[in-house]
């Protein structure tokens, strides 16, 4: 029997690996290239400003159907409805980023109610206020 | 890798040779899925935003943006419309998109209920519409677009490219996100922009 013959299983093994391989690759770039956990960093464009000031400190709040993220701090929607409540953690925030704050809200597609309880806020603590439409799955880097 | 030498069978060197090729393509081929897995998953995108949103009230062309286009407010040919009409009884007349009718303090419109064949307007019409515009009007600086965002992802993401080929042709751009539901209001003869809700 030839040698060679041997050679033959072992390849089909082989070539059936490269093509599960070259499954996984084209799943993992499809599911990597989707919406899904795209990360993204919100950067304020200096040209824009359109107060005197060189510099501003944005204060992210991310404005969600069921709660609003302050910076970091997660603050259900039944909270930022008690107006005093919410202007408190707003102000506290504020002032931890420095004296050019201004607040810049992002917004989640299901988070217009949230947005209107962040633009009070932003008109009775007298703070300029940005805001960005974002999608539902993203993952906001700061 | 390991390889058997010294055969003098020709048939099977080639095979061994084969399977060598074979064999580097799965590592290299591993290699870049596992690469381009982890460079994907790491990438951080940068969405610009401007600083602070100007007021829709110096606009000079505004839009409506659904999930289903971007519709321009056409409130000039409307104020035209409903100047035209000598009365002092709540005035009503159409533009090819919205619904508008006037009483003695505002000036409100309603999107028309969806039809067939209205799709909105495409972005490259908008622009060379607001080029045609631009080159009118002496002021090109302070030409100033707004938009008005229904909360819905495909009216966002619209919004957004919508928004980069303007600011591409330096044109300035405004937004506010409304609720769908509400209606929009001019006052003070159609300078200011009032999204309710």
């Amino acid at each position: 029997m030839d040698r060679s013959s041997g050679f033959l299983p072992f390849m089909d093994v082989l070539t059936g690996l490269m093509g599960v391989i070259i499954l996984i690759n084209i799943i993992l770039s499809l599911s990597m290239t989707g919406d899904e956990g795209v990360k993204v960093r919100v950067v304020p464009r200096e040209e824009d400003i359109a107060w005197d000031q060189k510099k501003a400190d944005p204060l992210f709040v991310i404005c969600s159907e069921n709660h609003i993220l302050l910076h970091k701090t997660r603050i259900p929607i039944a909270e930022v409805r008690m107006q005093s409540f919410f202007h408190g953690e707003v102000r506290i925030a504020a002032d931890k980023c420095g004296p050019n704050v201004y607040l810049l809200a992002l917004i989640k597609p299901d988070g217009y109610k949230s947005f209107r309880y962040v633009r009070a806020a932003a008109k009775q603590l007298g703070l300029k206020l940005g805001y960005e439409p974002i999608d539902g799955n993203w993952e906001i880097v700061y | 890798m390991g390889r058997r030498r010294g055969t003098h069978d020709g048939q099977t060197n080639s095979i061994e040779c084969f399977l060598d090729v074979v064999c580097n393509l799965i590592g290299v081929l591993l290699l870049m899925a596992i690469i381009s897995a982890l460079v994907v998953k790491e990438k951080v995108y940068d969405v610009f935003t401007p600083m602070e949103q100007s007021a829709g009230k110096s606009a000079h062309y505004l839009f409506a943006v659904t999930s289903e286009g971007i519709y321009p407010f056409e409130k000039n040919q409307a104020f035209k419309k409903l100047r035209s009409k000598n009365t002092s009884r709540t005035l009503a007349v159409e533009t090819r998109y919205f619904h508008y009718t006037a009483d003695r303090s505002r000036i409100t419109c309603r999107m028309k209920g969806r039809s067939p064949g209205i799709t909105g307007e495409n972005i490259p019409s908008i622009l060379n519409e607001l080029r045609r515009l631009r080159k009118s009007n002496e002021e090109d600086d302070s030409y100033f677009v707004y938009f008005v965002v229904s909360p819905d992802e495909k009216a966002f993401r619209l919004f957004r490219l919508a928004r980069r080929e303007l600011l591409k042709n330096k044109i300035r751009v405004g937004w506010s996100p409304i609720d769908p539901e509400k209606t929009v209001s001019f006052v003070n003869c159609g300078i200011k922009i009032l999204p309710q809700g």
